[in-house]
């Protein structure tokens, strides 16, 4: 069922990834999310909790060290292939909007 | 003036939304939450400021819990770097506010969202429940099972269908809670799936249900309540009606202490549990020793003196004669004369389903001692109580040498008529059927003809 859950990713889930390919913590997940996306996906905290909670149960992401009870994470290779994954499936969605919106207008 | 006001909030773990509405309101209008208790929740006066307060829930906490965990003090970070202030916590509900105007919400994940409220639900919320319709089931099937075993003296006890009742509408609502639940979570799920969140706003029809449980619960306990009072006095009932908030009182202040003497979780849920089971224990046996020691019996309103029989014995037994009014007594069916002992009792039990009264004309127990007469007219007010009190009346004995033998019906002006047998000998134990009522007598030896006129006439009989 868990396995399932992640078949795609949330634009949240995704940038949380994408933020981890660096050792970071969670706090500043918050903020690099925002910056990397401009304000365009916010990520509450209540939500950061939950998602970062299921991918370590997901083993996704690793706990690499707690200090001044700040909690640092790391991408896995579990979780580093279900990036790739989600890049292949919108790089895919995006050759497809090529392929058939824009070329429709050319025409 | 005290700086701070006590409320009761009634709120559902699916309401978060309202109850978020509720607290920013009294924000508006100065009142700001500081803490949620067992019985009300305490605000703090302020200036009138606008508020955005976000009630969530964390799977880890617990009522137990010395002080946040570290998983929750991440938690309570994240807030804070989002500028959400931890408010209080109430076992796995928490509560945050935040005094900017609009706030980054606290959960962006609808389904992240939902996934967590079900955690949270089944490690507390549904373990409860299920187990408070096991505990009121279990006491519906004693209910039910003494019914069965006696359907005339359950319906003819007003408290006994009013304490079917009240468990009957908790079952109802403890199921009905239930069901809304996993409605709520199919709703959710549902809205999620079509790019919504879960759902914030519930039907009225579900306020209205819940109100109609409520005042009909509350009802019935009013019923059941003073139906009680009928069979015990004021004292004992207060006493049973302190039982819950003294034992909340004290296994909340325990859970408390333990909390601040830094005790585990685990540890404060086994003492805390423990100190509730001996307690419940000792309440009862206190209550049980204050009966006795102060003699908080049920008063008797009925008139009656005391006598200590046998006279000058040394293991004497103390009686109660009564003197209430009898239609027929002895002394009309036998000719008594001179017999200054006798006992005259009338009691009546009544209830929506039947109407009971029972006269007992009774001597002091002695070798010599004068005829008994004890009778019974039921009065069942509706066709399938009647049905059911027959039923029981005219069942075989338990006892193979007793046999229930119809007799002959006419004398008594009666539908139905049978007389007990003890081993083929007639006794002195009738039953009566008649359309409206069913009467029961029991005498010392068979009634002559010229008695069953008298009896016919004094009891209005056919």
């Amino acid at each position: 069922m868990a396995r399932e859950k992640y078949q795609t990713l949330t634009e949240q889930m995704f940038y949380i990834l994408l933020c981890l390919q660096d050792e970071c913590c969670g706090v500043d997940i918050m903020r690099l999310v925002a910056e990397l996306t401009q304000g365009g996906v916010i990520i509450g905290p209540g939500t950061l909790y939950s998602l970062l909670d299921s991918f370590v149960r997901e083993k996704m992401i690793a706990e690499t060290k707690v200090e001044n009870r700040k909690k640092s994470y790391i991408i896995t290779d579990t979780g580093r292939a279900m990036l790739s994954r989600e890049y292949d499936r919108l790089t895919q969605q995006k050759a497809d909007y090529e392929r058939l919106a824009k070329g429709r207008k050319a025409r | 003036m005290k700086d701070t006001v006590k409320k009761l909030i009634n709120f559902r773990f699916d309401r978060y939304h309202e109850l978020e509405l509720r607290l920013e309101r009294l924000a508006a209008g100065g009142l700001f939450l500081e803490r949620m208790g067992t019985f009300a929740w305490t605000f703090r006066k302020g200036e009138p400021k606008k508020v955005r307060y976000a009630v969530t829930y964390f799977s880890e906490g617990s009522v137990f819990n010395p002080g946040a965990t570290e998983n929750q003090q991440t938690y309570f970070a994240y807030a804070k770097e989002m500028g959400w202030e931890f408010v209080t916590e109430f076992g796995q509900m928490q509560i945050f506010v935040n005094n900017a105007e609009h706030p980054i919400p606290f959960e962006t994940d609808e389904a992240e969202k939902l996934a967590n409220i079900r955690r949270c639900m089944r490690k507390n919320f549904l373990p409860s429940t299920v187990t408070m319709i096991v505990v009121f089931l279990f006491n519906l099937v004693v209910q039910c099972s003494s019914f069965l075993h006696s359907p005339t003296d359950f319906l003819a006890e007003g408290y006994h269908i009013y304490s079917l009742a009240v468990m009957l509408a908790v079952v109802g609502y403890f199921s009905y809670t239930l069901l809304s639940y996993f409605v709520w979570c199919r709703q959710s799920r549902k809205s999620i799936a079509l790019g919504g969140g879960c759902i914030e706003k519930s039907h009225s029809l579900y306020r209205v249900a819940e109100v109609v449980f409520l005042v009909v619960i509350f009802g019935l306990t009013a019923f059941y309540l003073l139906e009680m009072s009928k069979h015990s006095n004021l004292p004992l009932m207060l006493l049973a009606f302190a039982q819950v908030p003294i034992l909340i009182v004290f296994f909340r202040g325990c859970i408390a202490l333990l909390r601040k003497k830094k005790q585990s979780a685990k540890v404060n849920r086994v003492v805390s549990t423990l100190l509730l089971f001996l307690l419940s224990f000792g309440y009862m046996a206190l209550v049980v020793s204050l009966i006795f020691r102060f003699d908080l019996r049920p008063a008797d309103p009925r008139p009656y003196q005391s006598i200590s029989w046998p006279p000058d014995a040394p293991n004497a037994y103390e009686y109660r004669l009564y003197s209430d009014s009898l239609p027929l007594t002895c002394e009309q069916l036998y000719g008594v004369t001179d017999y200054p002992y006798y006992s005259y009792e009338k009691l009546v039990d009544s209830s929506v389903f039947l109407t009971r009264t029972t006269y007992l004309q009774d001597a002091l127990p002695a070798k010599d001692s004068p005829p008994r007469l004890e009778y019974a007219i039921l009065e069942p007010k509706f066709a399938f109580v009647y049905t059911l009190v027959a039923d029981e009346l005219t069942a075989p004995p338990d006892r193979p040498d007793i046999t229930l033998q119809p007799v002959d019906a006419s004398p008594w002006g009666a539908t139905e008529a049978y007389q007990r047998y003890y081993d083929q000998n007639a006794a002195g134990s009738y039953l009566l059927l008649y359309p409206d009522r069913l009467v029961t007598i029991a005498v010392q030896e068979p009634l002559a003809a010229a008695q069953i006129v008298m009896i016919r006439e004094k009891l209005g009989l056919g």
